[in-house]
This record gives structure tokens, C-alpha cells and sequence, in this order.
């Protein structure tokens, strides 16, 4: 895969979450993360309603209805996985509905026409000039699994980076729901991150190649 | 979407909780406390994700519910920081990575198989590394049978500086009670008695 400017893995949970428990020495007196990590976190706030702090390598920020933990470097994004799990398996009675798995892309484009051929590619203009003066592509989500048969649902996004000129965004989501007729909790988290997370980080870098691949 | 006037998104966002920056919380719309939008006496308000689910907002294509804030910060004032993909301070590029599993310690060194992730087809090689190279944060993890994740790339600082690193981190997992202890040591010998009968 070409290498990213910038990038970023995230792992979302949905549901029912107490912010507070989620503190750096938490997870330092559980052995998640070093001692000297936890020592030097920056925390933001931990407060009943959300608790948001940053350790070397990740970002965690905790809402009463979501949890979202972020790391922008690859050699972390094993350790993530684990962190999410460990958390979790110490917390199986935590209500998780939704698991997702995402990873984001900002690639540099050689040129502002290469840029603007990739958005020509995935959304032709044709239809859109008729009723649109200089039509462009701002967003574009599309849905779908990596086989028909897959459990996960893969959301692939592509919008101009807000980071990089000439850049393109690409976010690629793959999420998981709770089994309805199962009691809500923690307890199936960790196993669809150890059967998932290595394999949505390589379809991502496979999708991201194809699709800057549509204007080589 | 839910819109009142003194309600500012701080994020364009299709789905999950909200949060919105409000400057009157005094008097907030009642057919938002009706609905269960808004709950007064915070500064920011949280939009319960249920709303979201109503058979009024429902739609045929699924959006992803636990997926990445936008790119987008809509307002420069914000209170609560989102967790965003902002500009990391430096740029990491992996050349080769490895997952291992120690396999002896020594006064010096440790030896370790190791498993090349940048290159599965490649067989699984035994190395035998320096102590120094594992972080002190870790030593204590540095045991027979620990396993360690291993990465070797280029690190760019935002000034240009280019480094080669090489990082060691090992796989941190709970520490499993003596009930759980017992429960897998009961299961394994379950299965120990399956297969040799």
C-alpha cells in the first residue's frame, strides 16, 4: 500500500458506559497499560457524563453512550485491540450493542487533476450537471460486506482531506451488532476483536489501494 | 435531526450520541424535553441515542452507528475536545513487524520465536535479543512464554528528522483470578481426559 500522510485506527463500542471507571491508573493498576503510561497521562476530564485522556500512544473519551479509543500509530494497533479486549474481559457486564472497527486514510494526490479524476471515477458527473453548475464530490459512503455471507457490515467513506491539499479521505468501518436473543454485555467483545481487528486493518489497506488505484 | 436555534452541532454527525453546545438552557424547547432530547442543567447536552433510533429517523441503509466522528469540527469553541485524526506530531512508517513468544531468559539476552506479520508466508524464526531492548516499563513481563509485538520503521518528526526505530511492547492481558485459574485448569483437564479416551 502506498504509505498514508496520516492515519488513524479506532475502536467504537455502543451502549451503556460508566466514564469514571475508565481512568489511566485504572488501567495501570490492571497491568493494560505501563505504570509509567498511566503516571503521564493527559487527562482532559473524568467526570461522571465523559472521561477523556490521552496516553502515549492512544486517545480513550467515554460517554455515557459510547465508547472510543484512537491510536494514529501503526505499531500500536495490535496493543489497541488488546486494550480493548483486556477492558473488557475485566468488565463482561458492561451493555455493548454495537463493536466497531475503523480505520482512516489521508493520502496526498500527485496533483489537483489526479485529485479531481478520483472524484470524476467514483461519482461521474453526468447526472449531476444537468441541474449542478461545476459538480463535485463531497462525500461518498458506500455499504457492504467483504463476502455476502460475512457477519460485519463495511462502511467505506471517500471525501477531500480537510488535512492534506490536494488529499483524499478514506474511512473504512466494519461493525458488529449483539446477538439480539443474547443477554446484552461485555463478554462477546473481546473474541470479535481477536477474529476481526487484523483483518479489517488489511481490507482496509487493500481498499484504500484499489480505490486510489482507479486513477493510475 | 433534532434542530433548535440555540442549539450550535459541534459536529456533523449522522449518527450515535451528539453533543451540542447550547447558550440558554433556561427555557429549552418543550417538545425537545418531550421527546427526551435534551435534559436541562448541563452546559453540553448529550442526545441519547435512542432518539437516533426512532421509526421516525429510520431508514433502509444502514448508517454506521460505531464509527469515527467526521473530519469535520464544525466550532473552534468547543469544551469537550472529540476524538479526532488530527496531524499526529510525528509520521511512523512500519517496515518489517513481528509478533513473538519468549522462549528462554538469560542473564543478558532473551530468546524469542518470532512470527513475521509484514510477511506470513515467511516460517517462524528463532532470534536471540539483547534485554536492553526491552522497555523497563516491561521487564517484569519478560518471562517464558510472554508474547511481545515487535516493529521496525521510520519515525519522521514534523521537522523532517527521519529515524529508523526499533519498539518492543508486550502483549498485556488481565490477570486472570484463582476462580478463573481453576475453571481453566478444570476445562483442560476435561479435555486432556476426552482425548485419551
Amino acid at each position: 500500500m502506498k504509505a498514508p500522510d496520516i492515519e488513524t485506527a479506532s475502536i467504537v463500542l455502543i451502549g451503556s458506559f460508566n466514564p469514571t471507571i475508565f481512568q489511566p491508573r485504572w488501567l495501570g493498576a490492571q497491568q493494560l497499560i505501563r505504570a509509567e503510561e498511566a503516571a503521564n497521562a493527559k487527562i482532559t476530564t473524568i467526570q461522571s457524563e465523559l472521561t477523556d485522556f490521552k496516553v502515549e500512544w492512544f486517545h480513550l473519551q467515554v460517554l455515557q453512550n459510547r465508547f472510543q479509543i484512537a491510536c494514529t500509530d501503526p505499531r500500536q494497533y495490535g496493543p489497541l485491540r488488546d486494550l480493548v479486549s483486556g477492558m473488557f474481559t475485566i468488565l463482561p457486564h458492561t451493555p455493548v450493542t454495537d463493536v466497531g472497527m475503523n480505520r482512516i486514510f489521508h493520502f496526498e494526490m500527485p496533483s489537483v487533476d489526479v485529485w479531481h479524476a478520483l472524484g470524476h471515477k467514483l461519482a461521474p458527473k453526468n447526472a449531476w450537471e444537468p441541474i449542478l453548475d461545476v459538480p463535485g464530490l463531497r462525500s461518498m459512503q458506500m455499504q457492504g460486506r467483504i463476502k455476502q455471507q460475512a457477519e460485519g457490515l463495511i462502511h467505506v467513506k471517500v471525501e477531500p482531506s480537510i488535512q492534506i491539499q490536494p488529499g483524499v479521505y478514506i474511512e473504512v468501518n466494519e461493525e458488529f451488532k449483539a446477538v439480539k436473543d443474547d443477554v446484552v454485555g461485555a463478554h462477546w467483545v473481546p473474541q470479535k476483536l481477536a477474529e476481526h481487528w487484523d483483518a479489517i486493518l488489511d481490507f482496509s489497506e487493500r481498499a484504500a489501494d484499489h480505490l486510489l488505484s482507479v486513477v493510475k | 435531526m433534532v434542530e433548535t436555534q440555540r442549539v450550535t452541532r459541534l459536529e456533523t454527525q449522522q449518527q450515535g450520541a451528539v453533543i451540542h453546545q447550547t447558550d440558554d438552557l433556561s427555557n429549552p424547547p418543550a417538545e425537545n424535553f418531550a421527546r427526551g432530547v435534551l435534559s436541562p442543567g448541563k452546559k453540553f447536552l448529550v442526545r441519547n441515542l435512542l432518539v437516533e433510533r426512532m421509526p421516525i429517523f429510520y431508514r433502509q441503509i444502514e448508517d454506521a452507528q460505531a464509527a469515527p466522528r467526521d473530519q469535520v469540527m464544525k466550532s473552534p469553541d468547543v469544551l469537550v475536545r472529540l476524538v479526532s485524526d488530527k496531524q499526529p506530531t510525528q509520521r511512523v512508517r512500519i517496515l518489517q513487524r513481528w509478533i513473538g513468544r519468549i522462549e528462554r531468559v538469560e542473564s543478558e539476552s532473551f530468546v524469542a520465536v518470532i512470527n513475521d506479520l509484514t510477511k506470513p508466508q515467511y516460517p517462524p524464526e528463532e532470534v536471540e535479543l539483547d534485554r536492553g531492548e526491552i522497555p523497563p516499563g516491561d521487564v517484569d513481563l519478560l518471562i517464558p512464554g510472554a508474547a511481545f509485538y515487535w516493529t521496525i520503521g521510520y519515525v519522521d518528526s514534523p521537522g523532517g528528522q527521519r529515524q529508523r526505530v526499533s519498539a518492543f511492547r508486550f502483549v498485556r492481558q488481565p490477570r486472570l483470578s484463582q476462580t478463573e485459574m481453576n475453571r481453566i485448569m478444570e476445562r483442560a483437564d476435561r479435555l486432556a481426559t476426552f482425548l485419551e479416551t
